[in-house]
């Protein structure tokens, strides 16, 4: 019982903590792309700003919205990101619901925050978000494969290692790293794998070059067109903190690896993996969302399918294909 | 804790999951009353944006929200509708044929020996 409430407890810190790193990271974030396109860019605490002012502003619903959904959905967007982050190994310890769900649920609520945005979008009634919301659709079937894909090839490869394992948990794929039952052909797959899942990354968040579903350019915000004031701050939000969840599963799966595990730093470890925690998360997000985004300017909706159905559904099979030749070889 | 549900490789708990649910959006609520409530109801601020003009009068249909994915997975549906030959001679066969593709998949994974 008072395990339970230990873990209840434990849920508005990690909302607080999944919010405010969220924003911070966005900040680095922004601050990084305008800095490698020669502009001075905003201060790193913007994000926080605009949470700010957007909860000034006006929260308007048009008038043949659907208003109940249009309201619900950004609520929902940013409940099921906090509760993602309970599932999954953050700032150096284990998940903080560790036993209680594994990798299929964190999988399942990353869904619903893409879900919320189309439904929300659908119920404004706008033209220009209805076509933003089919992209968002669209863009969520095509990474689902290649994501599918990846993960079950950890989870694959961590069974052949040892089959008694619950391979689907998350604090047991970070307690025994991947990397360590691997040959040097599932090694090279594991890295395919990995390659595939950090291209994943930017199409979940709708990052550029796969925010198609947005694309202020084409379809003015698409989705979210008709969001403003505190329904807009709450999708903000969602997508910061979701920004948070699907690194920490990336660093879970791939990067588990604590500080203390190597050195000894006493009553200081849980401060020092904490660290290496947030540098491991600004390496995976600087690659997957600040670099990408950079180089490679926005794809059409068919590029998109076509990169998530062909090139990286190709790329993690191929990953797949090398582990499961280098455990047969291995015996 | 009892009401976890397992099968052999997973696991979750949708009491702790519900409880979970109840906090954050509790939390959320209260971010979002934070911000301000009211707008200017019945005004032109309530028409939705289309670049400048007035929206047209029509509705968006279902009909419509297909378009958008028949649109991006064009291809996709391109191959796919030449499979839908409406004979059933053609459909009995393609089960066969995915039905020895799982069955060959399970003999060469093992799992049909375990």
């Amino acid at each position: 019982m008072i395990e339970i409430v230990y873990k209840i407890g434990m849920v508005p810190v990690i909302a607080v903590l999944g919010i405010v790193l969220g924003l911070l990271y966005n900040g680095i974030d922004r601050k990084l792309a305008a800095r490698m396109q020669s502009r001075v860019g905003p201060p790193i605490i913007q994000p926080f700003i605009d949470i700010k002012k957007l909860l000034m502003k006006e929260s308007i619903v048009p008038r043949h919205a659907i208003k109940w959904l249009f309201n619900l959905m950004p609520v929902l967007a940013l409940s099921a990101s906090l509760l993602t982050l309970l599932y999954i190994p953050f700032c150096g310890i284990g998940p903080a619901f560790e036993g209680y769900g594994d990798l299929v649920l964190v999988l399942y609520l990353l869904v619903l925050p893409p879900l919320a945005i189309t439904l929300g979008a659908f119920a404004s009634g706008s033209h220009y978000a209805t076509i933003g919301a089919q992209r968002e659709m669209v863009t969520m079937i095509s990474y689902e494969l290649p994501l599918a894909i990846a993960i079950v090839s950890v989870a694959w490869l961590l069974s052949m290692a040892n089959p008694s394992l619950p391979v689907f948990s998350l604090s047991v794929i970070s307690n025994n790293p991947i990397w360590n039952f691997t040959t040097p052909l599932s090694f090279l797959g594991l890295l395919i794998i990995f390659i595939a899942l950090l291209l994943v990354i930017p199409g979940e968040l709708g990052k550029t070059p796969f925010d198609v579903a947005e694309a202020e350019t084409e379809i003015a915000e698409g989705v979210f067109a008709e969001y403003s004031g505190r329904n807009l701050a709450l999708f903000y939000l969602a997508n910061a903190v979701r920004t948070i969840a699907i690194a920490s599963l990336i660093i879970a799966i791939f990067l588990p690896w604590n500080l203390s595990t190597f050195f000894n730093f006493s009553y200081l470890s849980l401060l020092f993996d904490a660290l290496f925690f947030l540098i491991k998360l600004f390496v995976i997000i600087f690659i997957s969302s600040v670099f990408i985004r950079v180089i490679v300017p926005r794809l059409r909706i068919t590029q998109v399918v076509s990169t998530y159905w062909f090139y990286t559904t190709l790329i993690a099979l191929l990953g797949m294909l090398l582990i499961w030749i280098g455990c047969c070889l291995k015996g | 804790m009892m009401t976890t549900l397992s099968t052999i490789r997973g696991f979750w708990d949708p009491v702790l999951w519900m409880a979970a649910f109840i906090i954050v959006i509790v939390i959320t609520c209260y971010i979002r009353s934070l911000g301000k409530e009211e707008y200017k109801r019945g005004t032109e601020q309530t028409m939705v944006f289309f670049s400048g003009n007035i929206p047209p009068k029509e509705l968006i249909s279902s009909s419509n929200i297909y378009w958008g994915f028949f649109k991006a997975m064009e291809k996709y549906y391109t191959c796919i509708r030449r499979f839908h030959t409406g004979m059933v001679n053609d459909y009995v066969y393609y089960f066969i044929v995915i039905v020895i593709v799982i069955i060959a998949s399970l003999i060469i994974g093992g799992v049909l020996w375990m």
